[in-house]
């Protein structure tokens, strides 16, 4: 699939208030496109609501009533998104439309990793019906870029001046001890196109709570530039800072990156990490770190395959 | 599989009438975890699901704030929600119920009211739920097992009414009533549909129908003039429940035969009365032990405290020289919450022309008893003053 083959149906209005080159936008309006399309089964499903927890997009997405989305959005303050969609969902269970509508919560990873993960950890282990989107920029991007549990270890914010000193929360063990029926992981960029659309119509096909964590690229918060969104997202791929992963029927799989690349082609282009790319020994460590972790999400695929 | 809610005479137990109240409301969901003393309502309503008793959705929820979280989700989708609490459990559920409240969001909380920590305590106080005196939100104290049940159904019709559309917090005592078993009534189903119509959702606060009717946004940001209108709109929401409770209470008696006057609070004794004694919850009955059958004390049993019944309170106590008041709970400015909402009302020690005596008690255990009422009247006959000092009830001085 390249960039050509694709037409995306317009449900992001250009009154939108996101930032410029802002990775979510495009990724919201690619994910709301396809969902609408028909699914791998046949079905098409119509969007019940977007759910909002506190975000950039609680004030991009609209206002005085109006959805820019064209699609019913329900904001929630920051805690709550995942049973509040949940809520949605039993609604539409009752009417006997749960295969017909779709319910998506869209949350950050402030809100899922961190303030929102008790409420999320219900909604899953109940597998409520619900698509439930971590829109990772890997900062509270709303605030204007602090430090969450998504964000890398090492990577400035503006409550880590000195770089973040403790690990990157594992979003992925957290959702697999919760056995959903799907979790992917995915970015939006050209070389990962056919991933991206493969795993989105996948989740929306399906019932239960199906998590996306999508890498989305946040220039103020990332420090780069605004018109680096799609090839930061391969770059994040193809140095395997941030894995491609489907997990579905207790199996796990990682799409390879085409050509594998060091971790510095990802960091030089963020000033976020400057005090990374200027310390061998920092650099070093970084690398180690995502080595080890491809090599446990290997063995981690090597044993659900014999499982 | 018995499939069947019982109605009749029985007796019941203020935390089992409340969930006969759930239960006849016909939920599409309930919401559950377990507190001491409200974990006998969330228990029997799973009971009653898993029975098929109800075809209510039981969900067992991981907090007090999930299961706030699953109402705002069940009402915006235009369902009918109820969950049950107590103390901790209510307090945390303050950022979302305020939310619940200020999106116009209908649904019913039956709290069971406990004291509010520290000290750790699993005794009755209304610390709780008079903390959340400033919400927009309908609150009514049960004074008896009857009104355990009766209340549930009164709370989803005020709180459904297009007019209204806010949460409904009903109050019952912890122990005093949740464990207390008493004779109840419980009307039939074919009774309370009569009474409570199915819900239909305030067109701004609902996810729209199948009706391909435009896409909304709930609850984004507004202009200041639209945000202004709303949270104006809210003062009136709470005065049309205020003209709206003497409806129900009436519309009530017509389906169950049970009087509850005017709905706002009841009155006993005191036909020649030169003293009230107001009061809120299970202790009122105790009160009406002591005082009860004499004509020189009127004892009122305050049901809703919000909206507060400022102007039918007037009228109800005539023209007493002495109101006495009797809360259970205790202010930063060193007054109970009801002495305090009828100073604001009426002047700083007076009420409608008669002096106000403020006691407060009745935490941590203390029983609150005949007896002690009868020492109270006579302090307020003979000795007491001044008037804007609030006294405690036994204890240390």
């Amino acid at each position: 699939m390249k960039p050509r083959d694709i037409s995306v149906a317009s449900f992001l209005d250009s009154r939108h208030g996101l930032c410029p080159g802002c990775g979510s936008a495009i990724a919201m309006a690619h994910i709301l496109s396809i969902v609408s399309q028909p699914l791998p089964s046949g079905r098409t499903k119509k969007i019940r609501a977007v759910v909002v927890p506190a975000s950039c997009w609680s004030i991009g997405s609209g206002w005085n009533g109006v959805s820019f989305l064209g699609t019913n959005l329900v904001n929630t303050p920051f805690i709550a998104g995942a049973t509040v969609g949940e809520g949605i969902s039993i609604m539409s269970e009752r009417k006997w439309l749960a295969d017909d509508e779709l319910t998506i919560v869209w949350a950050g990873d402030g809100s899922s990793f961190d303030i929102g993960l008790g409420l999320l950890s219900g909604a899953a282990i109940r597998n409520a019906n619900v698509l439930y989107v971590i829109n990772d920029n890997q900062t509270y991007g709303n605030t204007g870029a602090q430090e969450s549990g998504a964000t890398p270890e090492g990577a400035r914010t503006q409550t880590s001046p000195d770089g973040k000193e403790v690990a990157q929360k594992d979003i992925l063990g957290i959702m697999l001890s919760h056995k959903i029926p799907y979790f992917a992981s995915l970015a939006l960029s050209v070389p990962t196109l056919n991933d991206f659309y493969a795993k989105v119509a996948k989740a929306a096909d399906q019932k239960g709570f199906r998590c996306l964590h999508v890498l989305s690229v946040c220039p103020p918060g990332w420090k780069c530039d605004t018109s680096s969104a799609p090839e930061l997202a391969a770059l994040a791929v193809d140095t395997r800072v941030f894995p491609l992963v489907e997990v579905a029927d207790d199996c796990l799989h990682l799409t390879r990156p085409k050509r594998g690349k060091p971790v510095e082609e990802f960091l030089k282009h963020q000033r976020r990490f400057a005090s990374i790319m200027n310390s061998p020994e920092l650099l070093r460590e970084f690398q180690e770190r995502v080595d080890r972790r491809w090599s446990y999400l290997l063995r981690l695929e090597e044993n659900s395959r014999e499982s | 599989m018995d499939g069947k809610l019982r109605s009749g005479r029985m007796v019941l137990t203020g935390n089992r009438a409340a969930a006969h109240g759930f239960a006849l409301a016909e939920l599409d969901v309930f919401g559950g975890y377990p507190i001491t003393p409200s974990t006998e309502i969330t228990e029997e309503m799973a009971a009653f699901a898993s029975r098929g008793v109800i075809s209510t959705t039981y969900r067992n929820m991981d907090s007090e704030l999930a299961s706030m979280a699953l109402g705002i989700g069940v009402a915006t989708a235009g369902g009918r929600y109820g969950t049950a609490t107590s103390s901790q459990g209510l307090a945390l559920m303050f950022e979302l119920l305020h939310w619940a409240t200020t999106a116009r969001l209908p649904l019913v909380i039956a709290n069971t009211n406990r004291s509010l920590g520290a000290p750790w305590s699993i005794h009755p106080d209304q610390t709780d739920s008079l903390l959340l005196r400033d919400f927009f939100m309908p609150q009514i104290y049960c004074a008896s097992v009857q009104e355990a049940l009766d209340m549930i159904l009164w709370a989803y019709r005020l709180s459904e009414d297009q007019s209204v559309s806010l949460p409904v917090l009903v109050n019952l005592d912890g122990f005093m009533l949740s464990h207390t078993a008493e004779a109840v009534g419980v009307p039939t189903s074919e009774q309370v549909r009569e009474f409570l119509p199915p819900r239909h959702g305030r067109k701004d606060s609902v996810l729209p129908g199948e009706d391909g009717s435009a896409a909304m946004n709930l609850q984004c940001p507004y202009d200041w003039e639209e945000h202004s209108a709303r949270k104006r709109s809210l003062v009136g929401a709470m005065r049309s429940a205020q003209s709206l409770i003497p409806k129900i209470a009436n519309d009530w008696q017509r389906v169950s035969g049970r009087c509850y006057g005017n709905g706002f609070f009841r009155v006993n004794g005191g036909v020649n009365a030169d003293v009230a004694v107001i009061s809120a919850g299970a202790v009122t009955g105790t009160v009406e032990e002591a005082f009860g059958s004499r004509e020189d004390v009127k004892v009122i049993g305050l049901r809703f405290f919000r909206p507060f019944p400022a102007e039918e309170l007037r009228a109800a106590i005539g023209n007493v020289s002495k109101v006495v008041v009797i809360d259970r709970s205790i202010l930063p400015n060193g007054n109970g919450v009801i002495a305090d909402e009828l100073r604001l009302s009426g002047g700083a020690c007076r009420y409608n022309g008669a002096d106000i005596h403020s006691f407060v008690g009745g935490f941590g255990g203390q029983d609150l008893s005949e007896r002690g009422f009868i020492d109270m009247l006579d302090a307020v006959r003979k000795e007491i003053g001044p008037l804007k000092k609030t006294y405690w009830l036994g204890g240390r001085g």
